[in-house]
């Protein structure tokens, strides 16, 4: 009888040039184009009056979740994975008439135990400001603290107190698609940032901060037609590919001006696009209810088939549409089965606007194919989550009227709001009294830029934890310092931090000039 | 170090080969084995026992590839070890792997005919080979080298749960062709 391991056991020997071919494939990530608007405004003014073309200038590409480089040219490692630097607490008021000390402490207390609650051999940090406001009267501010991050580790986000008492605090972050406004002489060529230099980049200006005080664009003024499919399915049997293996297909095929109409798919994982002639087709695989016994899980069919699909038309109205079922899934396959008898599905075709289909979309996007739900206690809120949805849309470019400005595009799914590695904000409201003091606290779980395991062993046990002291922050913060406690067997590899707690030094003066210090260590004996 | 020269100093019965095979080919190894095993320690031992393993096997065995080879090795050590402690439920890594192998599974009563191991071998060999490069790549990362899925949705850039619902898809894929192709061991 077979058992999962003798399958191990077949897998293992799989012939070389398969195995080899795994590790150099390149992952097949998404790309999401730049956007070059001078607004959001102005996108709805291209959107509402198409045939206004306003883009020009050459585009550059963002790369989600990008990992390849790191670090900078001050002697600090290129790691695989960056995880981006602690940043100053900031203001949005401007902080004018405030002074402010700052302290970082990096505790390296269970470092590496395997903590599984910890982000990437997470590093407790704490960034501690002594906010002194000299004038004669109470002083309220809005307090911004940047952490960088993804949508999907939200969980290990830093919190905020102020004299002891943690503050309440709301999550935002910037908007990519904006920061494309009065930048002279093109985009800036940013990717997911890989090193405190693309940080700097991101926020140099203040266009991305600016952004996350922003409204999210607001897409209820494009209508947009909806073909929903739900509830697919094809009998068992049919579908045979010849080769033993089954996948009976569904189909929409359509006829379209791709340079008046824009189609967007959820839950699609097939297509073929044919400008020359107008043609689309889109599919999904059927599914087909288990054989009697079967040992798969009996409600896997049942929450394939109550997946919802949909495609939505931006622009011109399709100019047919039909849906149909094939025994293979491959684009051209033209073996049709029976509908309504080998395969079949329901459809709803409706009117709607394009805020309401993508949050229908989005809805889904979140709960996932299998009906659970992703992260639902420590995740972002759905308007957080909707709200990066849209504007990684926005800068796909696929509202231009242009169609040679647009990403071609089709797939929600490819977007991957949760991964891009960003900058989010804490706001917090807090009030320093007339010539006195409140000490601001920012407590974190940091993770640790790292390398992958194909590196040398001396460069994969490498950590890198960065600071940086004045990126993005209007805050006049006169004295700095950084503490490191609980460093037995913890080994300094590289650092322009100072610290020396071999031999006692633990705590260092940083200078407010220098922008960026990074610390990079190992297990002693490692 | 030419991988040949290598293989020729394991011939040679030179000792050197281990030498030249950790410098080479150790990261490699050890990626391996912490992947499947979880324990530093005991991915460590595992990575100095399959070198011990590569030099009685070579001569009389010349691998083409000695990537593929040595972690073929790895591998089976692995297991190995695994099948000694299994009563420990040591090594998450690898329990994580066949719980998820157990999935693609066929059904007993769904297959017609017996075969050895060689031609399930052979069978999955020809059903990676009808997946797309990237998806081949996913299945054999999380499979064969024993990588994280939160490695993986890194590397791939999607969210984890994205990157579990793909390898879902291969193991359902990977029973239904084992399945249609009426195959038990």
């Amino acid at each position: 009888m077979m058992t999962r391991e003798t399958l191990y056991d077949a897998i293992t020997e799989v012939r070389d040039e398969l195995i080899i071919e795994a590790m150099e494939t390149k992952p097949a990530k998404s790309r999401v184009r730049w956007l070059r608007f001078g607004s959001i405004a102005a996108a709805f003014a291209v959107v509402a009056g198409l045939g206004a073309g306003v883009v020009s200038g050459k585009i550059p590409w963002l790369r989600i979740g990008g990992n390849e480089a790191g670090g900078g040219a001050d002697g600090s490692m290129v790691f695989d994975s960056y995880a981006g630097p602690v940043f100053p607490l900031t203001t949005v008021e401007g902080g004018d008439g405030l002074t402010a000390e700052r302290t970082v402490t990096y505790d390296f207390q269970g470092w590496m135990a395997g903590d599984p609650d910890r982000p990437y051999y997470g590093l407790p940090v704490t960034d501690s400001y002594t906010l002194t406001n000299p004038t004669g009267e109470d002083k309220t501010v809005t307090l911004l603290y940047p952490f960088a991050g993804t949508l999907f580790d939200l969980r290990h986000r830093p919190t905020l107190t102020a004299d002891g008492a943690e503050l309440q605090t709301t999550l935002l972050t910037g908007q990519y698609s904006q920061l494309a406004t009065g930048r002279p002489g093109g985009l800036p060529s940013l990717n997911s940032p890989d090193s405190w230099e693309e940080y700097r980049a991101l926020l140099s200006g203040g266009r991305y901060q600016a952004g996350a005080l922003e409204e999210w664009p607001d897409l209820s003024h494009i209508p947009v037609t909806v073909y929903e499919i739900t509830n697919p399915w094809a009998e068992p049997g049919v579908g045979n590919k010849g080769d033993g293996s089954y996948n009976p297909t569904l189909h929409a095929e359509m006829e379209l001006d791709y340079g008046k109409t824009t189609v967007l798919s959820y839950g699609f994982n097939s297509g073929k696009y044919d400008r020359d002639s107008g043609r689309m087709r889109q599919g999904f695989d059927a599914p087909q209810p288990p054989k009697e016994g079967a040992s798969i899980d009996p409600g896997f069919y049942e929450k394939e088939r109550a997946q919802p699909h949909f495609l939505i038309v931006i622009g011109e109205p399709l100019d047919s549409f039909r849906l149909v079922g094939v025994s293979t899934g491959g684009p051209e396959s033209t073996d049709y089965l029976e509908w309504g008898v080998d395969i079949g599905a329901d459809l709803r075709q409706y009117e709607t606007d394009l805020d309401s289909a993508l949050r229908a979309a989005a809805g889904q996007m979140r709960r996932g194919a299998d009906g659970d739900a992703e992260s639902t206690e420590d995740g972002p809120d759905f308007e957080l989550y909707f709200g990066m949805l849209e504007d990684c849309l926005l800068d796909t470019g696929i509202l231009l009227d242009d169609p040679e400005e647009r990403y071609d595009f089709t797939s929600l799914e490819d977007l991957y709001p949760e991964v891009i590695q960003r900058v989010f904000y804490l706001e917090a409201e807090v009030t320093i009294p007339a010539g006195g003091s409140v000490t601001v606290e920012a407590r974190m779980m940091k993770e640790a830029s790292y390398n992958h395991a194909c590196h040398s062993k001396h460069d994969k046990d490498i950590y890198g934890y960065d600071l940086v002291t004045k990126l993005g922050t209007n805050l006049d913060i006169a004295a700095q310092t950084a503490k490191a406690v609980n460093t037995d067997g913890v080994e300094i590899v590289r650092q322009n931090f100072g610290f020396d707690w071999e031999n006692g030094v633990d705590t260092v003066a940083l200078d407010p000039e220098q922008e960026h210090y990074y610390l990079e260590v190992r297990r002693a004996g490692a | 170090m030419e991988d040949a020269a290598i293989i020729a100093l394991y011939w040679s019965r030179d000792e050197n080969a281990i030498t030249e095979t950790d410098r080479k080919y150790g990261p490699y190894c050890r990626a391996i084995a912490q992947n499947i095993l979880s324990v530093r320690e005991d991915a460590e031992e595992c990575v100095n026992d399959s070198y011990h393993h590569a030099w009685n096997a070579m001569p009389p065995q010349r691998p083409d590839r000695l990537p593929p080879f040595l972690g073929r090795i790895v591998r089976n050590q692995s297991i190995s070890r695994w099948r000694r402690e299994r009563a420990q439920k040591r090594y998450a890594g690898l329990e994580s792997l066949l719980s998820g192998l157990d999935e693609c599974l066929p059904d007993p009563q769904d297959v017609e005919r017996t075969v050895e191991g060689r031609e399930l071998t052979r069978r999955v060999e020809a059903w990676l080979e009808g997946l797309s490069r990237d998806d081949r790549a996913v299945f054999l990362r999380r499979y064969w080298y024993g990588q994280e899925v939160q490695a993986l949705a890194k590397a791939w850039g999607v969210s984890p749960n994205q990157m579990t619902k793909r390898l879902q898809r291969l193991r359902v894929s990977l029973k239904r062709n084992l399945e249609q192709e009426g195959m038990i061991v």
